[in-house]
């Protein structure tokens, strides 16, 4: 038993670690001669594989039974996943991520995907949806029907509820308590429900934003410019704005309050997705032209770019390089003005 | 998380990220610097970066092969200036090519043409995802 211990303490686990693997029902039966060869079969079979020792760790840490599993059972579990439309690289990068991966059976996981296509998803945005949530493969069809039923009541219909979690398929690792309370967090900050649900389904990642964090940002667009109801309205058409880092949104604001149109955004709060890049050379560019962009004609900072470029003959990359945003931002710390 | 305060994020950015994404925390160091490098291999700047991760963590769990085939396609379809595309909407690259020729095909199938696609996406990156 201390050859094995010493081992794994070469090897990098710690102390309590490898007590909990000891001690975990898988090795119980086994002797000790046995289970050093295990150990150390597993060990070389998931470094060939690709997983650092560190990942090896952390994987066995989470799940020990992974050692009491045969060389023949890993190696099949990654062929059999290969076969549902994996790559070997994304098997391995789930299993670090959810080593249970490794216990479940393929006609559980096969199971699953079924589920998920009768919910409405196809099979690739299954496959899209557990790369990205191997996890999703260890719930069972009633936490998942739960949290949906919880979306139902909220007031979600199903087609917005497949495209939330498409977009954001951390959402089926919430609980039904959690997406909940953020619904009703985000009605707090003065929407109502269905302006709550079209926002959600705009930006999924609503659900996953710190409220600390929305209010900040609802704080900084009261100091700066907009009151209340503005707001409002400016989000219920572009809830990214929520998203966005505070440089993102602040240098966007600061640029459309020098200019003088950070007003007409309320109706047109779209415009506020343009990349500051392109909003500073189209500005600088008809101010080239002595055309001067003010609350009547706003607008032609957001045309489409074929309309741009069919109009004044230059493309975007010729215009980002005339007009250099960053550029402005060093001449602007030194005093220069637009 | 050494890259993650290597592009200026604060400690404050980081927490947020972690909130949103708590699976971040298993990924390597050369994980997440392999996804930022296919943004800056697309010149992204910094800032770009931090708003794309800010919005958008779970980009970082993405397989760069996947990433990389989406800008692949988004360039064969004629998109320019992708960096800034993908600044406008952070969101975009969790899409896969497949999705983009998905809404490509439909798009032509409703009568349009290629180049009022790219345009409408290029305006709108949000465009794909515009439900009733």
């Amino acid at each position: 038993m201390e050859e094995i211990k010493k081992y794994l303490l070469d090897y990098g686990y710690k102390e309590d670690e490898i007590e909990k693997i000891l001690n975990s029902y898988t090795f119980r039966t086994l002797n000790y001669g046995t289970l050093f060869i295990n150990i150390k079969d597993k060990i070389n079979l998931l470094s060939n594989l690709g997983y650092s020792s560190k990942d090896i760790i952390k994987m066995t840490k989470t799940f020990p039974a992974l050692y009491g599993y045969s060389i023949e059972n890993i190696k099949q579990k990654l062929e059999d996943m290969i076969t549902l439309g994996y790559t070997k690289e994304e098997v391995i990068k789930m299993t670090k991520n959810f080593p249970t991966l490794f216990g479940l059976g393929i006609g559980n996981i096969k199971r699953k995907i079924k589920y998920m296509i009768n919910l409405g998803y196809n099979e690739k945005e299954v496959i899209k949806i557990t790369k990205m949530l191997p996890e999703l493969y260890g719930y069972n069809e009633q936490e998942i029907n739960t949290k949906i039923i919880c979306m139902l009541d909220l007031g979600y219909s199903i087609d917005r509820i497949i495209s939330i979690t498409k977009t954001l398929p951390a959402f089926f690792s919430y609980s039904v308590n959690n997406i909940i309370k953020k619904f009703n967090d985000i009605m707090n900050l003065d929407y109502n429900k269905d302006q709550v649900i079209k926002m959600t389904t705009l930006f999924p990642a609503l659900f996953s934003i710190s409220i600390d964090k929305l209010k900040k940002r609802m704080e900084y667009l009261l100091n700066e410019v907009y009151c209340k109801t503005e707001i409002v309205r400016i989000t219920m058409q572009f809830p990214t704005i929520y998203g966005y880092s505070d440089d993102n949104i602040m240098e966007k604001i600061q640029f459309y309050k020098l200019i003088h149109i950070e007003k007409e955004l309320v109706n047109t709060a779209k415009y506020l997705m343009q990349s500051i890049d392109v909003s500073y050379a189209r500005y600088m560019f008809y101010k080239s032209k002595n055309i001067e962009i003010n609350n009547k004609n706003y607008r032609m900072l957001f045309i489409e770019q074929k309309q741009f470029e069919k109009l004044y003959g230059i493309d975007k990359k010729e215009l980002l390089n005339m007009y250099n945003y960053n550029d402005f931002v060093k001449e602007k710390n030194n005093g220069r003005i637009i | 998380m050494v890259e993650l305060y290597n592009l200026g994020l604060s400690e404050s950015d980081i927490k947020n990220i972690m909130e949103m994404c708590p699976e971040i925390e298993n990924l390597s160091d050369e994980d997440i610097a392999a996804n930022i490098k296919v943004l800056k291999d697309i010149d992204c700047l910094d800032r770009h970066i931090r708003n794309i991760l800010i919005c958008n963590p779970f980009y970082l769990y993405r397989s760069v092969e996947d990433v990389l085939s989406l800008i692949k396609k988004l360039l064969e379809i004629g998109m320019t200036n992708i960096n800034l595309l993908f600044d406008s909407n952070p969101f975009l690259l969790n899409k896969d090519s497949y999705e983009i020729q998905y809404y490509i095909n439909k798009q032509i199938s409703a009568g349009k043409t290629m180049e009022d696609i790219v345009d409408e996406i290029d305006s709108n990156p949000y465009i794909m995802d515009e439900i009733g």
